[in-house]
């Protein structure tokens, strides 16, 4: 089973963990890296609403993390359209833990201070239950999160069952969200009904994450 | 959808050489959703022909031109980590015929993490033109094409374009110098038949391919900088290093072992592995050609 995903993300997991060794156990090294079918690595981060949001408190839901950077345009597309905000306030209304993350670095594009995502979150009307900030990008890169959006699916034992594009259609046109297959709305509702997901592995579409260098 | 591959007969179109009006135009609109002063400075765009006028039942080459800003690049095909390929639509006349589009080779753009296909400089997107033999010396043609990119340097910025050449037709076609020059030039950095060289593919263990590649005659060396290129995203872990290692041929002909990480979180195991193998110092024995096209199956040891 393939179970790595960037050898520099595994390097500086590596490198992360040298220098924080009692901090992780050996079982927790095994899953540094997020892959299809395995546990999904575990990972604390604060939100824009100040809140410390713990990916293993959330143990027994269906969890989605959404890759965000609000200035790309494939992200325009799915906000601009309301496409991602329905998507959000469906899920989360159904029970599901929407995280909706960046890991946009200091001084790059999509990188704004709390204050000013509050807004920027509210005039979206983002639905999703948290807005979480990555700036050192330590989980987009356990993640291979490489896109924006880039969209993964946990389910309630912690296990990742799709990570890829949110649809079918790469594009920055608004007119391709009708029609898209929408692989986040079919995984959860494969999952949630007890079925098998059809696609578990997609190749993700849109901008790169604005990673530091 | 644009095709990747590129005919192998036209090769032997031959093309006469006499000075001519270029034949330029420039983009109508560019960029959806963009600001306007933004539109010029990110990717110039435009139809170009290595003829200034066209004669019936003729054919000429006829290249969609996009030039990004200094800093900026447009994609190949495949993307790589991020991005997205430019779209051509051809929009001609009743009876004329293209062929497919020519890729030429693409860079490889490191973005933290990720790695990125595509041109940083002009990119020349070729393809073959066959006028009917019905229309009339004198008269003009219009022929268009709807072409989308997304520009990225660190940001990323779609752009579209309906671009739109006029063409005069003549009893002889007017070769046009300058730019059947730049056209054979992107040409020439299109992908080739494999030709001398042959490959096969076999997975060694669940994350490497090993590309083995030999060629039926004597070669002077290891080919220099070698990288398979993917046609289709998601199949390889574009950042990692592709290692090629020298295999000893008891014939005494050049066999070389290319090593590719496969994509971590891929969806499965392709088939078939198609793509182009590029090597900086051009694949000899087959005219030095810059990248070889290769479609093969994926061997389970």
């Amino acid at each position: 089973m393939l179970t790595r995903r960037f050898p520099v993300a595994a390097a500086l997991a590596t490198a992360l963990m040298l220098t924080v060794p009692a901090a992780l156990k050996a079982a927790d090294r095994a899953d540094a890296t997020a892959a299809i079918d395995k546990t999904a690595p575990d990972f604390s981060l604060t939100g824009i609403d100040g809140k410390t949001y713990k990916l293993s408190d959330f143990q027994g839901k269906y969890v989605v993390l959404e890759w965000n950077n609000f200035d790309c345009p494939f992200v325009k597309k799915h906000y601009g359209s309301g496409n991602m905000q329905a998507l959000q306030k469906k899920y989360v209304d159904a029970g599901v833990v929407w995280l909706t993350i960046c890991s946009s670095a200091p001084g790059k594009q999509g990188y704004y201070e709390p204050a000013d995502l509050q807004t920027m979150t509210a005039e979206r009307k983002l639905a999703s239950t948290a807005y979480l900030r990555d700036p050192d990008g330590t989980v987009g890169r356990e993640y291979g999160a490489r896109t924006t959006p880039h969209m993964f699916v946990i389910d309630p034992k912690g296990v990742l069952v799709y990570a890829g594009a949110i649809d079918d259609k790469p594009s920055t046109s608004l007119d391709d969200i009708q029609g898209a297959h929408n692989y986040v709305r079919a995984s959860l509702d494969a999952a949630m009904a007890g079925k098998p997901v059809a696609d578990k592995s997609t190749t993700a579409y849109g901008c790169g994450v604005k990673y530091s260098n | 959808m644009t095709r990747r591959i590129w005919p192998r007969w036209f090769a032997a179109a031959a093309f006469a050489s006499a000075l001519a009006i270029p034949c330029e135009t420039r983009a109508q609109d560019a960029g959806i959703g963009t600001p306007s002063f933004e539109k010029e400075a990110l990717v110039q765009a435009s139809l170009v022909c290595d003829a200034s006028a066209i004669a019936p039942g003729g054919t000429f080459r006829l290249a969609v031109r996009l030039a990004p800003a200094s800093g900026w690049h447009v994609n190949w095909l495949n993307p790589g980590d991020a991005g997205l390929a430019p779209g051509v639509k051809w929009q001609l006349p009743d009876g004329f015929k293209a062929g497919l589009v020519c890729w030429p080779l693409p860079d490889r753009f490191r973005d933290g993490p990720l790695v990125i296909f595509g041109y940083g400089d002009e990119l020349l997107l070729v393809t073959e033109v066959t006028a009917p033999a019905n229309l009339e010396p004198g008269t003009a043609i219009a022929l268009e094409a709807g072409v989308s990119w997304l520009a990225c340097n660190e940001a990323c910025v779609p752009g579209a374009a309906d671009l739109s050449l006029s063409l005069p037709v003549a009893t002889a076609p007017q070769p046009d110098a300058a730019w059947t020059a730049r056209i054979s030039a992107a040409v020439a950095r299109c992908p080739q038949p494999a030709g001398v060289w042959s490959v096969s593919a076999r997975l060694t263990d669940s994350q490497t391919i090993a590309m083995e590649i030999q060629s039926a005659s004597m070669v002077a060396g290891p080919p220099a900088d070698v990288f398979f290129f993917p046609y289709d995203p998601g199949i390889i872990e574009n950042a990692a290093p592709q290692r090629l290692s020298v295999l000893a041929s008891p014939s005494g002909r050049a066999a070389y072992q290319l090593s590719v990480e496969l994509a971590h979180m891929a969806a499965g195991i392709p088939p078939r592995l198609s793509g182009i193998l590029v090597s900086s110092s051009g694949w000899s024995g087959n005219g030095a050609a810059g990248a070889i096209e290769i479609d093969v199956p994926l061997d389970r040891r």
